[in-house]
Protein backbone atom coordinates (compact mmCIF):
# COMPACT_ATOMS: atom_id res chain seq x y z
CA UNK A 1 0.00 0.00 0.00
CA UNK A 2 1.31 3.24 -0.98
CA UNK A 3 1.80 6.15 2.30
CA UNK A 4 -1.29 7.98 0.62
CA UNK A 5 -3.32 4.80 0.90
CA UNK A 6 -2.49 4.18 4.06
CA UNK A 7 -3.37 7.42 5.49
CA UNK A 8 -7.02 7.34 3.98
CA UNK A 9 -7.16 3.87 5.24
CA UNK A 10 -6.44 4.89 8.94
CA UNK A 11 -9.06 8.06 8.25
CA UNK A 12 -11.82 6.09 6.79
CA UNK A 13 -11.35 3.26 9.44
CA UNK A 14 -12.21 6.09 11.97
CA UNK A 15 -15.13 8.25 10.39
CA UNK A 16 -16.58 5.04 9.48
CA UNK A 17 -16.65 3.87 12.76
CA UNK A 18 -17.85 7.24 14.18
CA UNK A 19 -20.81 7.55 10.98
CA UNK A 20 -21.85 4.02 12.75
CA UNK A 21 -21.47 4.91 16.57
CA UNK A 22 -21.91 8.86 15.81
CA UNK A 23 -20.53 9.26 19.93
CA UNK A 24 -17.99 12.53 19.02
CA UNK A 25 -20.40 14.38 16.69
CA UNK A 26 -23.16 14.31 19.28
CA UNK A 27 -21.36 15.01 22.24
CA UNK A 28 -18.70 17.53 20.17
CA UNK A 29 -22.15 19.47 18.50
CA UNK A 30 -24.24 19.22 21.72
CA UNK A 31 -21.80 20.86 23.76
CA UNK A 32 -20.81 23.41 21.39
CA UNK A 33 -24.62 24.51 21.13
CA UNK A 34 -25.06 24.24 25.29
CA UNK A 35 -21.61 26.49 25.44
CA UNK A 36 -23.23 29.02 23.25
CA UNK A 37 -26.42 28.76 25.54
CA UNK A 38 -24.62 29.28 28.96
CA UNK A 39 -22.25 32.59 27.46
CA UNK A 40 -25.61 33.47 26.09
CA UNK A 41 -27.13 33.38 30.01
CA UNK A 42 -23.73 34.40 31.71
CA UNK A 43 -22.86 37.70 29.72
CA UNK A 44 -24.39 40.97 31.03
CA UNK A 45 -26.81 42.44 28.60
CA UNK A 46 -25.14 45.10 28.01
CA UNK A 47 -21.56 43.62 26.43
CA UNK A 48 -21.82 44.01 22.67
CA UNK A 49 -21.84 40.12 22.05
CA UNK A 50 -19.70 40.76 18.46
CA UNK A 51 -16.99 42.58 20.71
CA UNK A 52 -16.05 39.28 22.18
CA UNK A 53 -17.32 36.70 19.73
CA UNK A 54 -13.72 36.17 18.63
CA UNK A 55 -13.17 34.91 22.19
CA UNK A 56 -16.11 33.41 22.62
CA UNK A 57 -15.67 31.12 19.30
CA UNK A 58 -12.29 30.32 19.68
CA UNK A 59 -12.99 28.88 23.40
CA UNK A 60 -15.62 26.89 22.24
CA UNK A 61 -13.95 25.55 19.60
CA UNK A 62 -10.78 24.68 21.54
CA UNK A 63 -12.96 22.86 23.95
CA UNK A 64 -14.67 21.15 22.08
CA UNK A 65 -11.98 19.76 19.90
CA UNK A 66 -10.56 18.55 22.82
CA UNK A 67 -13.66 16.66 23.80
CA UNK A 68 -13.53 14.89 20.87
CA UNK A 69 -9.56 14.50 21.14
CA UNK A 70 -9.66 12.52 23.98
CA UNK A 71 -11.91 9.75 22.37
CA UNK A 72 -9.46 9.50 19.93
CA UNK A 73 -7.20 6.88 21.45
CA UNK A 74 -8.94 5.70 24.40
CA UNK A 75 -10.80 4.39 21.51
CA UNK A 76 -7.80 2.76 20.00
CA UNK A 77 -6.65 1.63 23.86
CA UNK A 78 -9.71 -0.19 24.35
CA UNK A 79 -9.38 -4.39 22.99
CA UNK A 80 -5.91 -2.99 22.51
CA UNK A 81 -7.69 -2.44 19.11
CA UNK A 82 -3.81 -0.42 18.59
CA UNK A 83 -1.69 -3.36 19.09
CA UNK A 84 -3.64 -4.47 15.88
CA UNK A 85 -2.82 -1.56 13.74
CA UNK A 86 0.62 -1.10 15.18
CA UNK A 87 1.20 -4.79 14.24
CA UNK A 88 0.35 -4.11 10.21
CA UNK A 89 3.04 -2.78 7.74
CA UNK A 90 1.33 1.09 8.33
CA UNK A 91 3.85 3.44 8.59
CA UNK A 92 4.09 5.25 11.77
CA UNK A 93 3.51 8.86 9.89
CA UNK A 94 1.07 7.53 7.59
CA UNK A 95 -0.97 6.55 11.10
CA UNK A 96 -0.68 9.60 12.69
CA UNK A 97 -1.64 11.61 9.62
CA UNK A 98 -4.71 9.00 8.94
CA UNK A 99 -5.83 9.61 12.91
CA UNK A 100 -5.05 13.66 12.32
CA UNK A 101 -7.02 13.64 9.14
CA UNK A 102 -10.11 11.96 10.81
CA UNK A 103 -9.96 14.19 13.65
CA UNK A 104 -9.54 17.29 11.44
CA UNK A 105 -12.66 16.26 9.39
CA UNK A 106 -14.80 15.71 12.75
CA UNK A 107 -13.40 19.35 14.32
CA UNK A 108 -13.89 21.19 11.25
CA UNK A 109 -17.58 19.81 10.97
CA UNK A 110 -17.91 20.98 14.48
CA UNK A 111 -16.30 24.17 13.65
CA UNK A 112 -19.02 25.16 11.20
CA UNK A 113 -22.14 23.87 13.78
CA UNK A 114 -20.20 26.51 16.05
CA UNK A 115 -20.20 29.53 13.38
CA UNK A 116 -23.52 28.55 12.69
CA UNK A 117 -25.10 28.27 16.12
CA UNK A 118 -23.35 31.65 17.45
CA UNK A 119 -24.08 33.37 14.54
CA UNK A 120 -27.72 32.70 15.09
CA UNK A 121 -27.19 33.24 18.41
CA UNK A 122 -25.69 36.91 18.93
CA UNK A 123 -26.56 37.73 15.31
CA UNK A 124 -23.37 37.80 14.10
CA UNK A 125 -22.24 38.97 10.43
CA UNK A 126 -21.06 35.33 9.20
CA UNK A 127 -21.77 36.10 5.22
CA UNK A 128 -19.90 39.09 4.61
CA UNK A 129 -16.40 37.49 5.73
CA UNK A 130 -16.92 34.09 5.01
CA UNK A 131 -14.29 32.99 2.98
CA UNK A 132 -11.47 34.81 5.19
CA UNK A 133 -12.96 33.61 8.60
CA UNK A 134 -13.05 29.92 6.70
CA UNK A 135 -9.37 30.29 5.89
CA UNK A 136 -8.32 30.85 9.35
CA UNK A 137 -10.90 28.33 11.11
CA UNK A 138 -9.07 26.19 8.46
CA UNK A 139 -5.68 26.72 9.51
CA UNK A 140 -6.39 27.09 12.93
CA UNK A 141 -8.03 23.66 13.52
CA UNK A 142 -5.36 21.79 11.65
CA UNK A 143 -2.69 23.44 13.61
CA UNK A 144 -5.08 22.25 17.04
CA UNK A 145 -5.59 18.60 15.45
CA UNK A 146 -1.99 18.14 14.48
CA UNK A 147 -0.68 19.17 18.17
CA UNK A 148 -3.92 17.41 19.07
CA UNK A 149 -3.99 13.90 18.09
CA UNK A 150 -0.21 13.39 18.70
CA UNK A 151 -0.49 14.63 22.24
CA UNK A 152 -3.95 12.45 23.08
CA UNK A 153 -2.30 9.44 22.40
CA UNK A 154 -0.05 10.86 24.53
CA UNK A 155 -2.78 11.19 27.40
CA UNK A 156 -4.47 8.08 26.83
CA UNK A 157 -1.62 5.98 28.34
CA UNK A 158 -0.87 8.02 31.37
CA UNK A 159 -3.35 7.40 34.31
CA UNK A 160 -5.10 10.82 34.41
CA UNK A 161 -6.21 9.93 30.62
CA UNK A 162 -8.14 13.13 29.06
CA UNK A 163 -7.74 15.13 32.21
CA UNK A 164 -4.33 15.66 31.13
CA UNK A 165 -5.65 16.33 27.72
CA UNK A 166 -6.35 20.33 28.68
CA UNK A 167 -3.12 20.95 30.57
CA UNK A 168 -0.85 19.74 27.78
CA UNK A 169 -2.95 21.05 24.76
CA UNK A 170 -3.52 24.60 25.83
CA UNK A 171 -0.14 26.23 26.60
CA UNK A 172 1.07 24.74 23.13
CA UNK A 173 -1.71 26.35 21.25
CA UNK A 174 -1.57 29.48 22.69
CA UNK A 175 -0.24 31.04 18.74
CA UNK A 176 -3.23 30.05 17.74
CA UNK A 177 -5.42 30.98 20.29
CA UNK A 178 -3.60 34.46 19.95
CA UNK A 179 -3.85 34.92 16.39
CA UNK A 180 -6.87 32.45 15.79
CA UNK A 181 -8.92 34.91 18.17
CA UNK A 182 -7.86 38.68 17.20
CA UNK A 183 -8.27 37.82 13.06
CA UNK A 184 -11.17 36.15 13.68
CA UNK A 185 -12.64 39.31 16.34
CA UNK A 186 -11.27 42.13 12.97
CA UNK A 187 -13.41 40.45 10.36
CA UNK A 188 -16.42 39.48 12.08
CA UNK A 189 -16.56 43.84 13.02
CA UNK A 190 -16.27 44.36 9.53
CA UNK A 191 -12.50 44.62 8.84
CA UNK A 192 -10.80 43.95 5.28
CA UNK A 193 -9.36 40.48 4.91
CA UNK A 194 -5.78 42.16 4.29
CA UNK A 195 -5.55 43.25 7.40
CA UNK A 196 -5.43 40.03 8.75
CA UNK A 197 -3.67 38.64 6.12
CA UNK A 198 -0.56 38.56 9.03
CA UNK A 199 -2.31 36.06 11.29
CA UNK A 200 -3.71 33.31 8.37
CA UNK A 201 0.42 33.33 7.07
CA UNK A 202 1.43 32.79 11.37
CA UNK A 203 -1.74 30.22 11.63
CA UNK A 204 -0.68 28.25 8.33
CA UNK A 205 3.09 28.39 9.08
CA UNK A 206 2.03 26.92 12.96
CA UNK A 207 -0.41 24.19 11.24
CA UNK A 208 2.61 23.02 8.42
CA UNK A 209 4.76 23.03 11.49
CA UNK A 210 3.39 20.80 13.52
CA UNK A 211 1.83 18.59 11.16
CA UNK A 212 5.57 18.06 10.00
CA UNK A 213 6.40 17.43 13.23
CA UNK A 214 3.86 15.38 14.66
CA UNK A 215 4.25 12.47 11.37
CA UNK A 216 8.44 12.67 12.45
CA UNK A 217 7.97 12.19 16.12
CA UNK A 218 4.66 9.91 16.26
CA UNK A 219 6.64 6.74 15.94
CA UNK A 220 8.28 7.29 19.61
CA UNK A 221 5.17 8.07 20.97
CA UNK A 222 3.43 4.50 20.04
CA UNK A 223 6.48 2.51 19.64
CA UNK A 224 7.94 0.78 22.63
CA UNK B 1 17.59 44.72 42.01
CA UNK B 2 14.27 43.00 41.83
CA UNK B 3 13.69 43.63 38.52
CA UNK B 4 17.26 42.22 37.49
CA UNK B 5 16.76 39.01 39.19
CA UNK B 6 13.27 38.16 37.72
CA UNK B 7 14.27 39.22 33.87
CA UNK B 8 17.21 36.66 34.51
CA UNK B 9 14.95 34.16 36.47
CA UNK B 10 12.93 34.62 32.71
CA UNK B 11 15.87 33.66 31.12
CA UNK B 12 17.40 31.19 32.64
CA UNK B 13 13.66 29.25 32.98
CA UNK B 14 13.41 29.63 29.12
CA UNK B 15 16.86 28.58 28.32
CA UNK B 16 16.03 25.36 30.45
CA UNK B 17 13.01 24.57 27.97
CA UNK B 18 14.96 25.54 25.17
CA UNK B 19 18.11 22.54 26.90
CA UNK B 20 15.51 20.65 27.72
CA UNK B 21 13.93 20.04 24.19
CA UNK B 22 17.69 19.68 23.02
CA UNK B 23 18.65 16.85 25.27
CA UNK B 24 15.34 15.47 24.79
CA UNK B 25 15.81 15.29 21.05
CA UNK B 26 18.91 13.10 21.75
CA UNK B 27 17.68 10.99 24.47
CA UNK B 28 15.04 10.18 22.14
CA UNK B 29 17.99 9.57 19.54
CA UNK B 30 19.97 7.46 21.56
CA UNK B 31 18.20 6.15 23.98
CA UNK B 32 20.80 6.81 26.63
CA UNK B 33 19.15 6.82 30.60
CA UNK B 34 22.10 9.52 31.67
CA UNK B 35 20.59 12.21 29.13
CA UNK B 36 16.65 11.29 30.66
CA UNK B 37 18.61 11.57 33.98
CA UNK B 38 19.95 15.06 33.17
CA UNK B 39 16.28 16.50 31.73
CA UNK B 40 14.09 15.00 35.02
CA UNK B 41 17.36 17.50 36.42
CA UNK B 42 16.53 20.45 34.61
CA UNK B 43 13.00 20.11 34.61
CA UNK B 44 12.45 20.27 37.95
CA UNK B 45 15.23 23.07 38.35
CA UNK B 46 13.73 25.33 35.66
CA UNK B 47 10.14 24.38 37.48
CA UNK B 48 11.84 26.48 41.12
CA UNK B 49 13.52 29.19 39.53
CA UNK B 50 10.51 29.88 37.19
CA UNK B 51 8.29 29.49 40.57
CA UNK B 52 10.85 32.22 42.28
CA UNK B 53 10.70 34.36 38.80
CA UNK B 54 6.86 34.24 38.96
CA UNK B 55 6.68 35.14 42.28
CA UNK B 56 9.32 38.10 41.70
CA UNK B 57 7.19 39.20 38.85
CA UNK B 58 4.40 39.56 40.97
CA UNK B 59 6.28 41.86 43.52
CA UNK B 60 8.02 43.65 40.58
CA UNK B 61 4.54 44.43 39.28
CA UNK B 62 3.24 45.15 42.66
CA UNK B 63 5.73 47.50 43.12
CA UNK B 64 5.90 49.65 40.17
CA UNK B 65 2.12 49.32 38.86
CA UNK B 66 0.33 48.56 42.19
CA UNK B 67 -1.59 45.64 40.82
CA UNK B 68 -0.30 41.93 41.01
CA UNK B 69 -0.71 40.58 37.88
CA UNK B 70 -0.32 42.43 33.92
CA UNK B 71 -0.47 40.63 30.71
CA UNK B 72 3.07 41.80 30.41
CA UNK B 73 5.35 40.28 27.55
CA UNK B 74 8.26 38.85 30.20
CA UNK B 75 5.76 37.71 32.83
CA UNK B 76 3.33 36.10 30.36
CA UNK B 77 6.00 33.97 28.21
CA UNK B 78 7.75 32.89 31.91
CA UNK B 79 4.00 31.82 33.16
CA UNK B 80 3.54 29.73 29.37
CA UNK B 81 7.01 28.30 29.91
CA UNK B 82 6.49 27.16 33.58
CA UNK B 83 2.95 25.20 32.31
CA UNK B 84 5.02 23.92 29.41
CA UNK B 85 7.57 22.36 32.52
CA UNK B 86 4.49 21.17 34.27
CA UNK B 87 3.27 19.01 31.88
CA UNK B 88 6.81 17.26 31.07
CA UNK B 89 6.70 16.32 34.59
CA UNK B 90 3.28 15.56 34.80
CA UNK B 91 3.46 13.20 31.58
CA UNK B 92 6.70 11.12 33.52
CA UNK B 93 5.13 11.34 36.54
CA UNK B 94 1.74 9.27 35.51
CA UNK B 95 2.81 6.71 33.67
CA UNK B 96 2.50 3.05 35.01
CA UNK B 97 5.63 2.13 32.17
CA UNK B 98 8.36 4.31 33.53
CA UNK B 99 10.12 3.92 30.32
CA UNK B 100 6.91 5.09 28.06
CA UNK B 101 6.68 7.83 30.54
CA UNK B 102 10.26 9.02 29.87
CA UNK B 103 9.82 9.04 25.83
CA UNK B 104 6.73 11.04 25.96
CA UNK B 105 7.75 13.46 28.27
CA UNK B 106 10.82 13.57 25.95
CA UNK B 107 8.37 13.98 23.55
CA UNK B 108 6.42 16.89 24.78
CA UNK B 109 9.79 18.95 25.81
CA UNK B 110 10.84 18.22 21.93
CA UNK B 111 7.62 19.84 20.91
CA UNK B 112 7.57 22.64 23.40
CA UNK B 113 10.91 23.81 22.55
CA UNK B 114 9.97 23.68 19.05
CA UNK B 115 6.79 26.16 19.69
CA UNK B 116 8.87 28.25 21.97
CA UNK B 117 9.85 30.66 19.09
CA UNK B 118 6.23 31.13 18.18
CA UNK B 119 4.98 31.53 21.54
CA UNK B 120 7.74 34.38 21.65
CA UNK B 121 6.67 35.57 18.18
CA UNK B 122 2.81 35.70 19.06
CA UNK B 123 3.89 37.63 22.11
CA UNK B 124 5.77 40.31 20.71
CA UNK B 125 2.79 40.32 18.12
CA UNK B 126 0.18 40.83 20.53
CA UNK B 127 2.34 43.48 22.22
CA UNK B 128 2.32 45.73 19.38
CA UNK B 129 -1.10 45.25 19.06
CA UNK B 130 -2.24 45.80 22.34
CA UNK B 131 0.54 47.52 23.60
CA UNK B 132 1.25 47.40 27.60
CA UNK B 133 4.25 49.15 29.36
CA UNK B 134 6.76 46.72 30.57
CA UNK B 135 9.46 47.45 33.18
CA UNK B 136 12.39 47.47 30.28
CA UNK B 137 12.31 51.27 30.98
CA UNK B 138 13.34 51.46 34.64
CA UNK B 139 17.14 49.42 32.94
CA UNK B 140 18.21 52.26 30.90
CA UNK B 141 20.91 51.44 28.68
CA UNK B 142 23.09 49.46 30.89
CA UNK B 143 22.79 46.23 29.70
CA UNK B 144 25.71 44.59 31.51
CA UNK B 145 23.77 43.95 35.40
CA UNK B 146 21.58 41.96 33.88
CA UNK B 147 24.49 40.07 31.89
CA UNK B 148 26.04 39.49 34.96
CA UNK B 149 23.46 38.31 36.54
CA UNK B 150 21.86 36.23 33.96
CA UNK B 151 25.60 34.75 33.98
CA UNK B 152 25.24 34.31 38.01
CA UNK B 153 21.91 32.50 38.01
CA UNK B 154 22.58 30.46 34.99
CA UNK B 155 25.89 28.87 36.75
CA UNK B 156 23.80 28.27 40.32
CA UNK B 157 21.24 26.44 37.42
CA UNK B 158 24.12 24.30 35.64
CA UNK B 159 25.77 23.82 39.36
CA UNK B 160 21.89 22.52 40.93
CA UNK B 161 21.38 20.56 37.87
CA UNK B 162 24.53 18.57 37.86
CA UNK B 163 23.84 17.84 41.59
CA UNK B 164 20.18 16.62 40.79
CA UNK B 165 21.39 14.06 38.21
CA UNK B 166 24.14 13.09 40.03
CA UNK B 167 21.84 12.41 42.94
CA UNK B 168 19.26 10.83 41.06
CA UNK B 169 21.86 8.38 38.50
CA UNK B 170 23.21 7.04 41.70
CA UNK B 171 19.70 6.56 43.16
CA UNK B 172 18.16 4.73 40.04
CA UNK B 173 21.19 2.72 39.85
CA UNK B 174 20.60 1.14 43.50
CA UNK B 175 17.06 0.81 43.17
CA UNK B 176 15.52 -2.24 40.82
CA UNK B 177 14.24 -1.40 37.34
CA UNK B 178 10.74 -1.83 37.11
CA UNK B 179 8.10 -2.20 34.08
CA UNK B 180 8.81 -4.85 31.68
CA UNK B 181 9.32 -3.98 28.63
CA UNK B 182 6.81 -6.53 26.85
CA UNK B 183 4.00 -4.71 28.51
CA UNK B 184 4.81 -1.28 27.49
CA UNK B 185 2.27 -0.66 25.35
CA UNK B 186 -0.66 2.72 25.24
Amino acid sequence: MTFMRQIFTIAGKDLLLEVRSRERVVGMFTFAVLVAVVFSFSLDPTVQAIRIAGAMLWVTILFAGMLGLGRSFTLEKEQDALVGILLTPVDRSAFFLGKFLANLVLLLATTLVIFLVYGLFFQLPLGGAWAGLGMIALFGCIGFMAVGTLFSAVAASTRLGDTLLPILLLPLLFPVVVFGTSATQLLLLGRPLLEVYGNVRMLAAFALIFVVVGALVFGWVVED
Amino acid sequence: MIFLLHAALVWVTVCGLAALGLISLRFLLTGDERLDVIGQAIARTSLAFGLIGLLMGVLLSRLEWATLWRWEGRLTLLLLVWLLLIGYVVIRDSTDVPSRGRRHAAVYALVSAIDLPLIEFSLRWYRTSHPIETAESTLGPDRWPILLTFGMLLTLFAGVVLWRARRDAAWRQSAPTSGSPTSARI
